[in-house]
């Protein structure tokens, strides 16, 4: 088949009806940025010939999703804005092909939806799929029940995946390093492998009878009845055996597979898994550290505060004023004793003055003693109780003390700031140490929460990180892995010993059935007709034959593929002067095998899960391009196309030169959709130009192996953005 | 096919040492006449019966032991 061109209307992103690919013999290569509508491209072949696109959903194990789905999700969301209530919009792809025995069809499917008001819209249930075949000049419809025929002749369902894949996840589900059944199946869809099943179940069916009728010819001979009879109850028991070690020597081999597969499936992750491990474990660890900082820093401001009063730091700094408090308790006491030698010397003039003759109004003392004697003692005469003098000396007592110029009087404080001067001076020594120690905790406690506050950013930054190697790694249970990984490695030396075991006990049960045919064939001799001896040991022959030519077969296929393989691998790796070793089929305990990179430089050791993914998506391809050039007798490269979306993500330039390179010359027709040979425009956000130097090169090459190229450009027109999922219209342009 | 997968059998070292097959014998081989060695005749008669879509596995086997067993007869 070869693709004569694809035309989109209102397809996703192929908003309108002048989406039109034209496709030559060769290699065609379509470039576009992301969100250009690369991946749309291979979704429209895809849909139009299955009636399904890819989808990447993780959760989708089917990996596509039906129109039946989809429904609008098809139609692009301009076409969808601009279309009125009441209107239709129709969605179509038409993919013109030439059938390899040069017959033209048209294969077009659609899909319609009606406005019905401005939310709701009615979704046709399922697309229409015409397929048309061109008589002379017109393309001319066929009927329905021819439709499977024609797309099988096309491409055969079976070859389908290994000629049109998406990206990485295509090319895994492809090749798969972690499954021993990967190549079972290619070798199956490159080969006629399965016919010598059918041999080898036929051949043992006409052994079985052969063996049959010698065994009955040899039990109604006369001679050596009880013996022969003896023997073969024994063969019959051995043959019981063998055939019991044989169920349990392939339940042990699957058990063993699935182990391997298990263990193997979990290497890949191991080392994210511990390291995962690694950082949740050092995450607590942090996490501890930093609740335990924080208890302290807690525990430090509370004996703080109680330090305020125990240490004295609340008197911090007051040094100075015990001293000012000395200078003034000083003075205080200095002024004190002034004052007391003061009045002590008045206290004794004014007794000394009143004692000689009362100053002004005597004392009421004197009085008091002058009404008692009724007589004046200041004048020495009579004053009989109740005469005038006594009278006149009794009003005395009612004249006030004349005013004094002495302050009233205080008691003293001087105790009292003898006791606190004492104390000062006690505490004079601690305060002069206070200022230190407070220095010194703050300073701890500084320490200790700028350490809190980098611990607290490791355990973001840690938190962050795990997140990532979660996301990136896919895993959710790091510890679960690290288990399983032990416990799978422990069942495989488990179920590798047992094999082993029952493996021994076959051999020994396979030679003591060999004796006893000898001896049943010694006692035949002259007792069974020659015919069924012969002809029972040619038939055994003949069995034993089909299983060796099978599993020759077997290994001779994937010998030619493993050397087309590392043919492909080499052309593609070769030129970037990187290390890439060589494509190895290693055989599995079951007999299966399973595709590795080796390094031959280390005796051919196994560096598949040390190797970059560039190198194993390289090996991938690589072993896709052997399917198709192994398999010579049906001539895959010239019939079926390669259409590939992004399968060079992986690669640098030159890989993918040579990648596009080793393309065009494996297939006749390869469509390879891209993201490279793009540059950006700096000035214009959006826009890309193609690197028409590297165009022009590969060009080049490409005709110097005497094969075409085509290019195309996904654009958007002038002031669209990818941004706005419903302005997005692609633009196509056809690189010159 | 069919000679490809004849000539396969007939490759094989044990058979060849066990039936004396010789190059001669491969090189020269067709599924007409049938061969003069028992063996290498039930490989032609086995290979158009069992590369035969239509018989089953008991029918072929029969087919097989029979013919077999009439030429060992002769």
């Amino acid at each position: 088949m070869k693709i004569n061109s694809i035309s989109m209307n209102n397809f996703h992103c192929y908003y309108g009806d002048s989406n039109i690919f034209e496709f030559s013999e060769g290699l065609n290569i379509v470039l576009g940025p992301n969100g250009y509508g690369k991946s749309k491209l291979y979704d429209a072949f895809q849909w139009v010939l299955t009636n399904q696109i890819t989808d990447n959903d993780p959760n989708n194990r089917a990996g596509y999703k039906p129109t039946s789905l989809l429904k609008r999700e098809l139609i692009s969301e301009k076409a969808l804005i601009e279309c009125t209530i009441g209107e239709s919009v129709e969605c179509k792809v038409s993919l013109e092909v030439e059938h390899v025995n040069g017959a033209n069809f048209q294969l077009v499917r659609s899909y319609t939806t009606t406005r019905s008001d401005e939310k709701n819209w009615f979704d046709s249930k399922d697309s229409k799929f015409t397929i048309y075949q061109r008589d002379i000049i017109h393309f001319k419809p066929i009927p329905e029940g021819e439709h499977a025929r024609v797309l099988e002749s096309l491409i055969p369902v079976d070859v389908r995946p290994y000629v049109w894949f998406q990206g990485e996840r295509g090319v895994n589900s492809l090749i798969d390093t972690s499954s021993d059944d990967s190549l079972k199946v290619v070798i199956r869809r490159l080969s006629d492998i399965d016919k010598w099943d059918k041999y080898i179940a036929i051949s043992k069916k006409a052994y079985d009878s052969a063996q049959n009728a010698f065994d009955q010819a040899l039990r109604a001979s006369k001679k050596n009845q009880d013996k022969v009879i003896g023997l073969q109850a024994d063969q019959a028991a051995i043959l019981r055996a063998i055939s019991a070690l044989e169920t349990q020597i392939e339940e042990t081999q699957r058990n063993l597979k699935g182990a391997t597969e298990k263990n193997d499936a979990l290497a890949i992750s191991l080392e994210n898994a511990q390291n995962l491990n690694q950082l949740r474990a050092d995450e607590e660890s942090v996490s501890r550290e930093i609740k335990l900082l924080g208890d302290e820093i807690d525990h430090f401001y509370l004996s703080f505060n109680k330090k305020m009063f125990s240490n004295y730091w609340v008197l911090s700094s007051t040094e100075n004023q015990i001293e000012t408090f000395e200078q003034k308790y000083q003075e205080y006491s200095n002024k004190m004793l002034e004052r007391k030698a003061m009045e002590l010397s008045k206290k004794a003039i004014s007794k000394k003055i009143q004692t000689r003759l009362p100053d002004g109004v005597p004392e009421p003392m004197h009085i008091k003693n002058m009404l008692d004697a009724q007589r004046c003692l200041v004048c020495n005469r009579e004053a009989p109780e109740g005469s005038d003098p006594y009278l006149a000396i009794k009003e005395l007592l009612s004249v006030d003390a004349p005013l004094s110029n002495d302050k009233p009087f205080r008691p003293s404080q001087d105790p009292l700031l003898k006791q606190i001067y004492h104390n000062a001076l006690v505490l004079k020594g601690n305060i002069l140490n206070t200022e230190n120690e407070i220095k010194d905790a703050l300073k701890h406690v500084s320490e200790l929460t700028n350490r809190k506050k980098q611990l607290e950013q490791d355990l973001e930054a840690k938190g962050k990180e795990i997140q990532e190697q979660l996301r990136i790694s896919g895993i959710i249970n790091p510890k679960h892995i690290i288990d399983s990984f032990r416990m799978s490695a422990a069942d495989i030396k488990t179920y590798g010993v047992q094999l082993g075991n029952f493996e021994k006990d076959r051999e020994i049960r396979q030679k003591e059935l060999k004796n006893i045919n000898a001896e049943l064939g010694k006692l035949s001799e002259g007792e069974v007709e020659t015919h069924l001896t012969q002809k029972r040991n040619i038939l055994e022959d003949f069995a034993e034959l089909t299983k060796r030519i099978k599993n020759d077969k077997y290994r001779e296929l994937i010998k030619l593929l493993e050397n087309k393989a590392n043919e492909h691998y080499k052309n593609i790796n070769e030129p970037t002067g990187a290390f890439y070793g060589k494509i190895k089929f290693s055989e599995t305990v079951d007999s299966g095998y399973r595709p590795c990179i080796v390094d031959p430089a280390k005796g051919d050791a196994d560096v598949t899960s040390s190797s970059n993914t560039s190198l194993i998506s390289s090996m991938k391809l690589a072993i896709i391009m052997a399917i198709v050039t192994a398999n010579k007798l049906r001539n895959y490269q010239n019939l079926y196309p390669l259409i590939s979306d992004a399968p060079v993500s992986d690669f640098d330039v030159i890989k993918t030169k040579t990648f596009l390179l080793e393309a065009s010359q494996t297939f006749n027709q390869s469509v390879i959709i891209m993201y490279k040979y793009l540059e950006e425009d700096e000035t214009k956000e959006g826009k890309y130009s193609v690197d028409t130097e590297k165009i022009r090169e590969l060009s080049n090459e490409v005709k110097q192996a005497g094969k075409k190229l085509t290019v195309y450009q996904l654009d958007m027109p002038k002031g669209v953005s990818n941004k706005f999922r419903n302005e997005i219209q692609v633009k196509i342009k056809k690189v010159s | 096919m069919k000679i490809e997968t004849l000539k396969a059998f007939l490759e094989d070292e044990e058979i060849r040492q066990k039936y004396a097959i010789t190059d001669h014998d491969i090189k020269n081989i067709s599924f007409a006449p049938i061969h003069s060695k028992h063996f290498i005749a039930l490989l032609q008669h086995a290979i158009s019966i069992i590369e035969k879509d239509d018989l089953t596995v008991n029918t072929a086997a029969a087919n097989i032991n029979t013919f077999l067993e009439n030429r060992l007869r002769q």
